[in-house]
């Protein structure tokens, strides 16, 4: 059987969706990544925590409108270490994404 | 958890977890792209008003009222963009406006930057030096169509490869 590095940090499955769904865009809110994958606020902090410390992601705390938001981006380490794990299991199962 | 486990370069996975991950990123992208589609009417009134602009320009010659359309078109260009951007930010999404990877800029804006900056001066050239009457028209209709093209495409406003859009 075929055996590849990977990267443990991004690839468990929810960090792995969370960095998938940053990578669609700028900056998301927690909120809307709690939805996306349906899971709970502590399931997904507790993941956050780990990509935070990694320094994969970005989190921002804000107050708009009289209400606190958070608001989480992809490190340009983080999008690098992303595309770096996407690339070596793409040529790990030898399949094309596209 | 374990030193060893924290190296982030000591694992390994076979070929049908491989392919599993690959499809489950896949798919979660296409989800995401799919649930932050911005609404039709938005994407045709901002594809509207931007072809009015380049039909305006192309159309606009010494006295004519031309130039009205192209500032009327103009500036609710700017008040459609500026709702998509506000009505996003509060559902919690910030769109990407400004390039940030290498792909991005090859394979997105300078194919973007092209197709509009000469379709919309071409329509008008065509028009004054060559005659074409119908240039404008078909100026607006490639540049209001791409564009509508990319904001459905990508609504968030990052370039993604390898995403397939069989919704």
């Amino acid at each position: 059987m075929t055996k590849a590095t990977f990267d443990t940090v991004i690839h468990a499955p929810n960090r792995l969706q969370i960095c998938a769904l940053l990578e669609t865009t700028k900056e998301l809110e927690f909120q809307i990544i709690k939805e996306q994958l349906d899971v709970s606020d502590s399931v997904l902090s507790k993941h956050l925590k780990v990509l935070e410390d990694a320094n994969y992601v970005q989190l921002i705390k804000k107050t708009e409108f009289t209400r606190q938001r958070t608001w989480l981006s992809l490190t340009t380490k983080g999008r690098k270490a992303f595309k770096l794990h996407l690339t070596r299991t793409k040529k790990n199962c030898w399949i094309n994404i596209k | 958890m374990g030193t060893e486990e924290m190296n982030n370069e000591k694992q390994t996975i076979s070929k049908e977890e491989a392919a599993a991950t690959l499809k489950s990123v896949d798919a979660t992208k296409r989800d995401a792209i799919q649930s932050f589609r911005i609404p039709l009417l938005l994407i045709t009134l901002i594809s509207l008003s931007y072809s009015l602009v380049v039909f305006s320009w192309g159309m606009t010659e010494h006295e004519n009222m031309w130039a009205l359309g192209m500032y009327i078109g103009a500036a609710s260009f700017g008040i459609f963009v500026a709702f998509y951007l506000y009505t996003f930010r509060l559902l919690g999404i910030k769109v990407s406006i400004l390039a940030r990877t290498k792909e991005r800029i090859k394979s997105e804006l300078v194919i973007t930057g092209y197709i509009c900056g000469y379709s919309h001066f071409a329509g008008r050239q065509f028009r004054v030096y060559e005659g074409f009457e119908y240039a404008p028209h078909i100026a607006a209709l490639i540049s209001g169509g791409y564009m509508a093209y990319l904001l459905y495409k990508y609504p968030t406003g990052e370039y993604l490869q390898g995403i397939k859009h069989n919704d």
